[in-house]
């Protein structure tokens, strides 16, 4: 069986699953034990601490509210006269340990009760904190979960910033090697230019003895890095790789529009 | 209860005295007295009648021998 509870007051209880009348039929069918009732705050209410108040319902219809009274009063006198308990020296020892132990009870048993009743609600109180401790915890655990959950909606955002960096990336090494492509193509026509420059130069000081600079307009300049990558050339071979160069650049412009658009 | 008090020691006979049927009998009894222990604001009562009882049943069985100390003789 179940070990005893202490309960406030001092008395001593035995949790069972079901409680009945022991006037209807007992321990039918299976006990339900999962949702134990809880406990009534006052039990079955007793006179004089010894008369139980079924007693006096028992006789309320026949003889009233004095009936139970009259009974108790008739029992004692007649015990005493025919003297089934006889008045002796120990009488008034019993009279006055019962008196003291009433009077005991009457004067400190609400302040034990409030002091037991203290304990019981420490015990509850501590249960109930390990309850909500743990109510809690799934709680915070519910709200992580949802939360997670909610990022988990939001991880594009994750992927489109990952594309822009590719996109970025990609973007810049474009430029990065269209530029290369500009300087590669710039440098070689620089090559060719200061080749013809100084075949020019060479031309002029031969044609300086002559006296003229008709032949010296074959200088040829090319623009800085402005807006325009056009580079002026005349010359055959340059023209050649002036066509190359200016399919390279001419190739970088619809790009760039391309780009720009 | 259903048996009138005149016929309760014909009525205690008729119980077959089985060892279930008297563990049966205890804890009806024991069913009865529970619902004055089991409460949250505990009572003196849940203790005072079981003692109460115990007194009245040893007064009973020694009833003999206190029989002596009666002081008057006829009554």
């Amino acid at each position: 069986t179940l070990p005893d509870n202490a309960v406030p007051g001092g008395t001593l209880c035995r949790r069972r699953s079901r409680v009945l009348q022991a006037t209807r039929i007992f321990h039918t069918g299976q006990p339900n034990l999962a949702p134990v009732p809880p406990l009534p705050e006052h039990g079955g209410k007793v006179r004089f601490g010894l008369l139980p108040e079924e007693f006096f319902q028992f006789l309320y219809p026949k003889t009233g509210v004095t009936g139970p009274y009259v009974l108790g009063t008739g029992l004692i006198l007649r015990l005493l006269s025919k003297e089934i308990y006889a008045i002796t020296p120990e009488t008034f020892s019993v009279i006055s340990t019962i008196g003291f132990l009433v009077y005991i009870v009457k004067k400190h048993g609400a302040s034990v009760g409030e002091f037991a009743d203290k304990l019981n609600e420490q015990k509850i109180a501590q249960l109930e904190e390990v309850k909500q401790a743990s109510i809690k915890q799934i709680q915070d655990a519910i709200d992580m979960e949802k939360s997670q959950q909610a990022l988990v909606q939001k991880r594009h955002y994750l992927f489109d910033v990952q594309r822009n960096n590719i996109a970025m990336a990609l973007e810049v090494t474009y430029r990065e090697q269209l530029h290369r492509v500009y300087r590669e193509v710039k440098n070689r026509l620089d090559y060719h230019i200061s080749v013809q420059n100084y075949d020019a130069s060479e031309g002029t000081r031969a044609h300086d003895k002559l006296g003229g600079e008709a032949c010296g307009a074959e200088h040829l300049c090319t623009a800085g890095e402005g807006n325009s990558r056009q580079v002026h050339c005349r010359s055959k071979a340059a023209r050649k790789e002036g066509s190359s160069s200016a399919s390279y650049v001419n190739t970088s412009i619809p790009i760039k529009t391309a780009r720009n658009s | 209860m259903d048996v009138k008090l005149r016929e309760l020691p014909i009525w205690i006979l008729m119980q077959d005295f089985i060892p279930k049927g008297i563990a049966v009998v205890f804890q009806k009894g024991y069913y009865q007295y529970y619902k004055y222990l089991s409460m949250k604001k505990g009572n003196v009562a849940g203790l005072s009648m079981v003692l109460a009882a115990y007194v009245l049943f040893n007064r009973c069985r020694s009833y003999k021998e206190l029989k002596q100390e009666q002081p008057s003789e006829y009554h």
